[in-house]
């Protein structure tokens, strides 16, 4: 069997390792194997991968000090990282862009991404409204049966009529209720 | 029947996502966060289906693992006991689990081979939850996962597939595996490594979701299922070639048992079906679809006899049940 990164020499060692889709083999050559257990000394001028690990070369010089840096947003290190298999926020992408490129290389083959990206017209705040809106007809609900407070039908119906616009907006006049 | 029909039981797609403004699940701050994310997720999902929701913490462990069993969550979500929940659909085909290993796990779940618009259609449902929460998302590498098994395309497509002349084969098996891996395929069980003897059933789906497009992916992964079939259709004809009456007199004790006995227990009728889905695949007994026996497999695990059974059954109550239910059912199947 060849070695399942370079395709050309006969793989000599088998590496099983846990992911989110169960257990993972993979086959080695020695060269390829080497070159596995330090992401970091991986050569910067691999074929496939050579953006990613010219970032994990200039990454290794200080990967000591950066595997006990902390994400400022969820207080995530590397050091997680490496133990958990999992990245604790969005923002630990950018924190540890560096430490993470060879490991995503290893896992996905690439680092590029080219399919489906999220709305240019994106409607958040329209979608924040409405909740807020809904929220609000839920507590004058709520309190009318209650009976803590005087019916307000004024203003639930001005709060209906608000959330039906925001409705339209945000999903067009052919969706149901 | 056609071929293909003999040998895909059903096609699992799913998109991992997640919500830019707050931690991944494991490293969520408290429980308030979680259900503000449970709670983000309400009005778009209230726009495409009536969606029920589900919090792992408030729901038995019973209904947990037919919720399981019927692939509308996971372990992980279970495992996710105080942030996690489910969205599920009134026709429980479509499931949006929150804060398993991401915030949002949109799934959908359909018999057959339906990779492309089952696709499509999960696509559409991203769409309108993407326009209201905002995922956290990088031009470089797509959408952001927890696991970077992941990231980019968040997607996963499984198909599941009968396999039962590969599995008695393990020259095919290990073949089949090598070449699927080598097309950046993983095929395991039905619930994931080391379920491969559960009816003969396997999972195939892409293992890459980056640096490619999600149409590529659907390609590549359609390409590797017509391959696997081929070799299990070409296995099963070499089968009943080699030994006829072996096969023949296999299917016909299943469909004797399964049909005359008083008691079955789950494993029991699981091997039997899976004896009787090889004659039915080759013809020796006539059904109109394959999907319908899958049904009944699905419908006779024992979180669903008690879910569905009107009175609380002990193991020997459920064995009797399931006797009486798939011999009505198999009689009402089986034509000829």
């Amino acid at each position: 069997m060849l070695c399942s990164r370079c395709g050309k020499n006969e793989a000599k060692i088998t590496v099983e390792y846990a992911t989110e889709m169960g257990k993972v083999t993979e086959y080695f050559c020695e060269s390829c194997f080497e070159k596995r257990r330090s992401p970091a000394g991986e050569s910067s001028s691999a074929p496939v991968e050579g953006a990613a690990f010219s970032a994990a070369n200039a990454a290794a010089a200080r990967q000591e000090t950066q595997r006990a840096a902390r994400c400022p947003f969820c207080g995530n290190t590397m050091e997680d990282y490496l133990h958990s298999g999992l990245v604790g926020c969005a923002e630990c992408y950018q924190v540890f862009a560096a430490e993470l490129a060879p490991y995503i290389v290893r896992l996905q083959g690439g680092d590029e991404h080219c399919g489906k990206r999220p709305s240019s017209d994106p409607k958040y705040e329209a979608a924040a409204s409405l909740r807020e809106i809904l929220q609000m007809l839920e507590d004058i609900k709520k309190q009318s049966k209650s009976g803590r407070a005087a019916s307000d039908e004024g203003r639930a119906a001005r709060l209906k009529s608000k959330a039906e616009e925001l409705k339209l907006l945000l999903f067009g006049d052919d969706e149901e209720e | 029947m056609d071929n293909l029909e003999s040998a895909v039981v059903s096609t699992r797609i799913r998109l991992a996502r997640n919500l830019a403004d707050y931690p991944f699940p494991h490293r969520l701050k408290s429980r308030e966060q979680a259900r503000e994310i449970v709670s983000l997720l309400r009005l778009p999902l209230s726009q495409i289906d009536s969606f029920r929701c589900i919090y792992v913490e408030e729901t038995d462990e019973e209904e947990l693992e037919m919720l399981k069993e019927n692939y509308l969550i996971s372990q992980a979500l279970i495992d996710k006991r105080e942030v996690g929940a489910v969205y599920i659909n009134q026709e429980e085909n479509i499931s949006i689990m929150v804060n398993e290993e991401d915030h949002v796990r949109e799934q959908y779940y359909i018999k057959g081979f339906q990779i492309f618009k089952g696709y499509e259609y999960l696509s559409g449902i991203d769409d309108v939850i993407g326009d209201c929460v905002r995922f956290a998302y990088d031009e470089r590498l797509g959408y952001l996962t927890a696991c970077p098994t992941n990231l980019g395309t968040g997607l996963r497509a499984s198909v599941m597939l009968f396999l039962p002349a590969i599995t008695r084969r393990p020259d095919l098996f290990g073949d089949l595996k090598d070449r699927m891996r080598r097309k950046g395929m993983v095929v395991r069980g039905v619930y994931g490594e080391g379920s491969n003897a559960d009816g003969d059933m396997y999972q195939i789906s892409n293992e890459i979701t980056l640096g490619y497009s999600e149409q590529k992916i659907l390609n590549e992964v359609s390409e590797a299922v017509f391959t696997v079939v081929e070799t299990e259709l070409r296995a099963r004809k070499e089968m009943y070639e080699k030994d006829p009456l072996a096969v023949r007199d296999a299917c016909g004790r299943a469909y004797g048992i399964l049909t005359n006995c008083v008691t079955l227990s789950a494993k029991e009728f699981l091997k039997l079906m899976t004896q009787f889905k090889i004659g039915v695949s080759l013809g020796l007994y006539n059904v109109d679809k394959m999907s319908d026996l899958d049904d009944l497999i699905v419908g006779m695990r024992d979180s669903n006899i008690t879910r569905f059974s009107k009175e609380t059954l002990d193991l020997r109550g459920r064995e009797q049940y399931r006797a009486e239910c798939v011999q009505a059912r198999l009689k009402e199947l089986v034509h000829g």
